[in-house]
């Protein structure tokens, strides 16, 4: 499965939710997109599904794209965008049959594919119940089992665990890493908790004011290393810079994870006094910003 | 994936089974129901004072006293298929956007056009569905009165009725399709349909004294006009005791007909559109 996300731009009226996004999405395992609320997030999966079109710039699935043939490429995603409402009067069962079969699922097959994502999801309890009775919680798992249904290439999942009580997001997440572990789909994923990110994403991208302003999947070699201690205020490594100085600890930048040792050698070398060196936490300090 | 008429017949059976046990539903049932036992009564308890309806003097013949009687079935018929398309129809886009379901059902491999038809489909049906208990009131009263009917032009009736249900709905579908609130969709409907096709409807007959027959509402007038050529809502209208001649059914089946195409076409354009923000 392969993602490819050339100059994507997306305005409401004067607003601009997405500015030029290029990414280019391969493989298998779990993709977050991390960013606050009105990031750029949720429009980005809109766009991926085809709920609404770009501004300008194109998206494309394993080659095709979205905007001339969404209906090929919605036959390889399955999506929770936003909070999931479905149509009151239909039971979970028949919800999730219901995209089966407009997914291409026939006959006998139907039951074992809602066996199968019902026990994923953990909604088999309640299946038989109209949508329109359920919490949030439920709406959210069977959003997830609706997603699954037919089996995708790519799951697009936005902020699954939204609005659920600590022990629900605990609960979904275990089924995210279930989900993870079976293996063989792409799951892009978005949330605006780093520690969400940090237990489930194998990259993470993270989005601000519509704009990717870090991606772990950026293969350029900067590396990040916290020192806590006091350092020499002259110290100056031959391949870093200083990048972030609090009380007790400094964070260095390194061109290339390859400097490390030099790094090290050299401030042994320094009148600093160290406690520890550890690999700095990037994602927390890219959140941040 | 399901081939366009496998998607079409999945959308049209879950979304008549979410129409069908909708409260909206139940509620244009049970009304359907008041109007029949009413109609019902009407007939039998006021069927010997038809002779006053006309000021001859003699007595109504059995002929025109069962047309009467299913004139005034069909009249108040006719006015069903609008609330009913209010109910069912009105909403039929707008709430996929209000309601939110809209990200759920744009994010499958369907094309728009598949699901707009399946939803129109359903919602005409669920129309038809909820009046059924009007239409079976109907053929009994009309049967145990007049055994000796010709059921001939009841069934000419009905069959425009379906094709009224069919039109009314993709009018409303066509209004829905606009709106992103349920509640501008049902005002915009009633006020098209019962505000400004009267008001065209009057001016046209009394300043130019003119059928305005591609309205719709006249159009669907054809539903009592089978039995009597009767349209008390054209100022000036016509009256014959006779049924309305073959030429005023089909320019008025022509009518619906174009309704139902104009209305779809425009529905699925905005629909294709649609973005939910």
């Amino acid at each position: 499965m392969e993602i490819d996300i050339s100059s994507l731009s997306k305005s409401y009226g004067k607003i601009s939710a997405l500015k030029n996004i290029n990414l280019r999405i391969e493989g298998n395992g779990l993709v977050m997109f991390l960013g606050s609320n009105g990031a750029g997030k949720t429009t980005l999966f809109k766009i991926l599904t085809s709920i609404v079109r770009p501004s300008s710039g194109t998206v494309r699935v394993d080659g095709v794209s979205v905007d001339s043939d969404p209906k090929k490429v919605l036959s390889k995603i399955g999506s929770l965008v936003e909070e999931p409402e479905f149509y009151p009067y239909l039971t979970g069962k028949e919800l999730l049959e219901f995209t089966a079969r407009i997914r291409g699922v026939k006959g006998r097959d139907v039951e074992e594919e809602l066996e199968r994502v019902s026990r994923l999801t953990d909604i088999s309890d309640y299946i038989g119940r109209k949508s329109g009775e359920y919490s949030r919680g439920m709406k959210q798992r069977l959003g997830v089992a609706v997603a699954m249904v037919g089996n995708p290439g790519i799951l697009i999942l936005d902020e699954p665990t939204f609005g659920m009580d600590p022990g629900g997001m605990l609960e979904m997440r275990k089924v995210l890493k279930g989900m993870k572990m079976e293996g063989g789909r792409l799951i892009i994923m978005s949330t605006h908790l780093l520690e969400e990110a940090r237990e489930l994403a194998d990259r993470t991208i993270i989005l601000n004011k519509g704009v990717v302003s870090y991606d772990s999947g950026r293969k350029d070699g900067r590396v990040l290393v916290k020192v806590t201690g006091i350092i020499d205020p002259s110290f100056k490594p031959s391949n870093g810079t200083l990048v972030e100085s609090g009380e007790g600890y400094s964070t260095f930048e390194l061109s290339d994870k390859e400097f490390i040792p030099d790094f090290n050698r050299e401030l042994m070398k320094s009148n600093s006094r160290i406690v520890y060196i550890n690999p700095a936490d990037e994602l927390e300090k890219e959140f941040r910003k | 994936m399901e081939t366009p008429l496998e998607s079409l017949s999945t959308v049209y059976s879950y979304y008549l089974k979410n129409y069908y046990r909708s409260k909206s539903f139940y509620l244009i049932f049970s009304l359907v129901i008041v109007a029949s036992i009413l109609m019902v009564f009407m007939s039998i308890r006021y069927l010997p004072k038809i002779d006053a309806l006309f000021s001859s003097g003699g007595p109504v013949p059995a002929i025109l006293k069962d047309k009467v009687v299913l004139y005034l079935w069909s009249y108040v018929m006719s006015d069903l298929p609008v609330f009913a398309a209010v109910f069912f129809s009105s909403p039929a886009i707008s709430s996929e956007i209000e309601n939110r379901t809209a990200f759920h059902i744009f994010s499958l491999p369907l094309d728009r056009s598949v699901l707009l038809l399946g939803k129109y489909l359903a919602a005409a049906s669920a129309s038809l569905i909820s009046m059924a208990a009007f239409i079976v009131a109907e053929i009994a009263t009309a049967l145990y009165l007049f055994p000796d009917i010709s059921v001939a032009p009841i069934f000419v009736s009905f069959a425009m009725l379906v094709v009224f249900i069919l039109a009314i709905s993709a009018f409303t579908f066509m209004v829905s399709s606009f709106f992103n609130k349920n509640i501008y969709s049902y005002i915009t409907t009633f006020i098209i349909y019962f505000i400004v096709f009267d008001a065209a409807n009057l001016i046209l007959s009394i300043l130019y004294n003119y059928n305005a027959f591609f309205l719709l509402d006249n159009a669907a007038s054809i539903i009592p006009r089978i039995f009597l050529d009767v349209s008390p809502s054209v100022f000036g209208g016509q009256f014959s005791l006779n049924g309305a001649p073959l030429g005023n059914i089909l320019l008025s089946l022509s009518v619906m007909l174009l309704y139902i195409i104009i209305s779809l076409v425009v529905a699925l354009v905005v629909f294709e559109r649609k973005e939910v923000r």
